[in-house]
């Protein structure tokens, strides 16, 4: 607090002082203008929102791109296998796998696959793209052959947002001939358009950043992330001339993304959603400064209208670049199709099995994420795939930073007018993993399912993050802040552990938590007590409003060097 | 104590003088303690950087601040902060505050206000909003979109309510959205109002930003 202002003399005292307040309320109101009588008011306006209109019947020549899931015949054994990877008494701990060997260990045979292909091809769809770890067979084709082949009737709809996008009327249903084979069809139902999670109003610069999250010491011992590098999931091409614009203004070193473009690349050009890009990688590139910055750029949507992030993830692992991800998109799980969840979840299981950690953005609706496309919808409600076992959700914090730029605390982020806060419940879908464990992880809001958000970060758009973004500087916030932010600390901390002798850091949830249970003689995290997000407060502990808490990173990069050494 | 009593005023006479010596020494001493235990209380914490190599320690757990301007309830204590560039006050009192916003020209009110502990929340948005002066045609928002969920003051749960209306001023009548949140912390309810114009949905949503930001700092007893 500063400045308090006395206060002024006052007219009169304790409840008779309302008496006045009708006056000021009305002279505030007189202020506010003619300018708003000539504006009619319309439901946007009024936060109401409209639900799917169903136009018609697709035209069954229309050519659609979808996703086969496929069975995974060895579940049981990789379950087992991604248990032990990060159980320091296991015999398979830290024996990382590359996408060939877990395909070959849990996927399909050869011979299956082959079977499965020429039965497709018979059946006219075209199979376009698959993954070495065998999760998935990206396929084409058209509506009618769908309609005939999956057992559906694919329908034309408008969105709120008026765009058009394809859904069926019922599920797909795997024919008899390939259900040994294909476990699921994803991406017929484009009902759920994933969306960035992120929003603007003003700022944190980078120096201030390092500061608060205590990275100075390691960049200061030259630790920047050097031989670590980070991939971005993004649905929309960045934009190098403002990523330099960016580095100059802050002093910072030059930096080219490399550019992987997947399903033919991102094509969205919208301001909001380039913003969306170079705020990941802006975040990213100044918290580890020497880290690579790899853009895996896809459609945001398949020509139904379902995500692209399994495909795109796959596609990281099979390349085998990078070992840190960050994605800041995501979309309400309840509303997600199980068909979809199940690819994209099989596309985490390789990655975790490569010991690649992916940090999701856990929404910025609070507890009630599918809020955001439903402003009705006031279900206790999760981010997908920021709910999966095999993702490091990251939450939302209010940072506040003395006048110096040093770290003066933190809260949980909780705006309830603008209906907005970090991320963070229970998942309907996945049961809550052995390793998340600790205080306050079993409380009284505990079911027994997945409980996010893991980890946290500033993320309140009134304390956010500092951006270049169509050629000027803006102030963003959001968790898709927060995810890059805990990607590119991890970057530094995988840096300084190899420099103690340590390989891979695997995926690091269970690390995490097993470093925020142990006595804190350096603690790891900054442990949120106050605020909440919506619905669930922020205590001592793990808490459903900012899961462990924001990192002290440079702690944190002495804690999991200990760690690895037990 | 001689150091001191040197320093001191010479004593009138006597006995007398020499007890006025003792306790001007006595409050001297008292003063320079009081005066060190302050500036142990109120110094800013320092947070030492971390030596490369070495453990950094615990980290800081002083309660946020957001560094913008304060108010103070003189009656009940509870406290505020508000972004001076975009706020101001509109009205005081020792109980609660009328703060007007202004953003790029267009207006919008949030009133604070502090209830004996008697008072409870819902009983105190009824009481905030029932005084609502220059608003007609005051009814409940029955809009489900925008209910208030997880609604409270100062990170303390507690009630929330919408209504819709129409403001009168002499430009005519406008259509305007009234958000109410009440808590209380068993010593003291704060209810906080924000009134502003429905019909643009870009500036009721900064005009929340601004509102949400002072309806969290409210600290209970500053």
């Amino acid at each position: 607090m500063t400045g308090t202002a006395r206060p002024r003399r006052s007219r009169r005292a304790g409840r008779r002082s309302l008496a006045w307040r009708p006056l000021a309320l009305l002279g505030v109101l007189v202020a506010v203008g003619a300018w708003w009588f000539a504006r009619p008011s319309t439901p946007e306006a009024q936060g109401q929102r409209t639900r799917p209109v169903l136009l018609r019947a697709t035209d069954p020549r229309t050519t659609i791109d979808f996703t086969l899931v496929l069975r995974l015949p060895g579940q049981a054994h990789l379950t087992r296998f991604l248990n032990e990877l990060t159980d320091p008494a296991a015999p398979n701990y830290h024996h990382f796998i590359d996408a060939a060997a877990f395909g070959a260990r849990f996927g399909l045979s050869r011979s299956g696959l082959s079977r499965a292909r020429a039965q497709l091809t018979r059946d006219g769809v075209e199979v376009t793209a698959s993954y070495p770890q065998r999760t998935a067979l990206d396929v084409r084709a058209t509506a009618g052959t769908i309609d005939r082949v999956f057992d559906v009737r694919l329908m034309d709809w408008r969105g709120a947002d008026r765009q058009i996008f394809h859904a069926p009327l019922r599920a797909a249903t795997v024919p008899g001939d390939l259900s040994g084979v294909v476990s699921a069809v994803a991406g017929l139902d484009g009902t759920t358009l994933v969306t960035d999670d992120s929003a603007s109003i003003q700022g944190l610069t980078p120096t201030s950043a390092r500061s608060v999250y205590d990275i100075d010491p390691l960049l200061a011992g030259r630790v920047t992330g050097l031989g670590e590098n980070i991939a971005l999931v993004e649905f929309a091409q960045f934009d190098q001339s403002d990523l330099d614009g960016f580095n100059q203004q802050f002093n910072l070193p030059p930096v080219t993304p490399r550019n992987v473009a997947v399903d033919g690349g991102a094509t969205d050009d919208d301001p909001s959603s380039v913003a969306e890009a170079n705020l990941d990688l802006e975040v990213a590139h100044e918290i580890a400064p020497g880290a690579g910055l790899l853009d895996y750029n896809a459609p945001q949507t398949t020509s139904s209208g379902a995500d692209n992030f399994g495909a795109v993830l796959d596609q990281i692992t099979a390349d085998g670049q990078a070992r840190i991800v960050s994605d800041s998109w995501g979309s309400c799980e309840a509303d997600t199709p199980r068909a979809d969840i199940q690819r994209d979840e099989q596309a985490l299981e390789a990655a975790a099995a490569h010991g690649i950690s992916v940090f999701v953005a856990a929404g910025d609706t609070g507890a009630y994420t599918c809020q955001e496309a439903a402003e009705s919808n006031h279900s206790l409600s999760v981010s997908w795939p920021s709910s999966s076992p095999f993702a490091v959700s990251v939450g939302g914090t209010s940072l506040s930073v003395t006048s110096t730029g040093a770290y003066a605390g933190e809260t949980a982020w909780d705006d309830t007018l603008e209906q907005s806060g970090g991320g963070g419940g229970l998942s309907l879908v996945y049961n809550r993993p052995a390793w998340q464990n600790g205080p306050g992880v079993a409380n009284q809001f505990s079911t027994g399912m997945r409980q996010l958000p893991d980890v946290a970060a500033a993320a309140d758009p009134w304390s956010g993050w500092d951006v270049y973004t169509g050629g000027s500087m803006t102030v963003a916030g959001g968790t898709s802040a927060a995810a890059p932010f805990w990607a590119g600390s991890i970057a530094v901390v995988a840096e300084y552990a190899g420099h103690h002798g340590d390989g891979q850091l695997g995926f690091v949830d269970p690390m995490l938590y097993a470093i925020a249970a142990r006595p804190p003689q350096a603690p790891a995290f900054h442990d949120i007590t106050l605020g909440a997000n919506r619905y669930y407060p922020a205590s001592p502990g793990w808490d459903f409003a900012t899961g462990l808490g924001s990192p002290e990173v440079t702690n944190l990069a002495r804690d999991v060097v200990a760690y690895l050494k037990r | 104590m001689s150091l001191l009593a040197e320093g001191a005023p010479r004593a009138p006479s006597g006995g007398l003088g020499r007890l006025v010596v003792h306790v001007f020494g006595l409050l001297f001493l008292v003063l320079i303690g009081l005066s060190i235990l302050t500036n142990l209380l109120v110094a800013p914490v320092v947070v030492s950087p971390c030596a490369s190599g070495q453990p950094c320690g615990a980290p800081p757990t002083v309660p946020a601040v957001i560094r913008e301007t304060g108010w103070r309830s003189s009656r009940y204590g509870f406290t505020l902060e508000y972004p001076a560039s975009v706020v101001k006050v509109s009205q005081q009192t020792p109980s609660g505050v009328v703060l007007a916003v202004n953003l790029s020209g267009k207006g919008g009110a949030v009133t604070v206000e502090g209830f004996g502990p008697g008072t409870t929340p819902a009983e105190a948005i009824s009481h905030q909003v029932g005084a609502l002066g220059g608003v007609s045609q005051l009814a409940a928002d029955k809009n489900p979109a925008h209910q208030l969920l997880g609604a409270g003051v100062g990170y303390l749960a507690g009630a929330g309510r919408t209504y819709v209306g129409d403001a009168t001023s002499p430009q005519g009548s406008q259509p305007v959205s009234i958000a109410s949140q009440a808590a209380s912390d068993g010593r003291v309810t704060v209810s906080a109002t924000v009134v502003g114009a429905t019909s643009d949905s870009g500036y009721r949503s900064d005009l929340y930003a601004v509102a949400d930001l002072i309806i969290n700092s409210v600290r209970w007893h500053g």
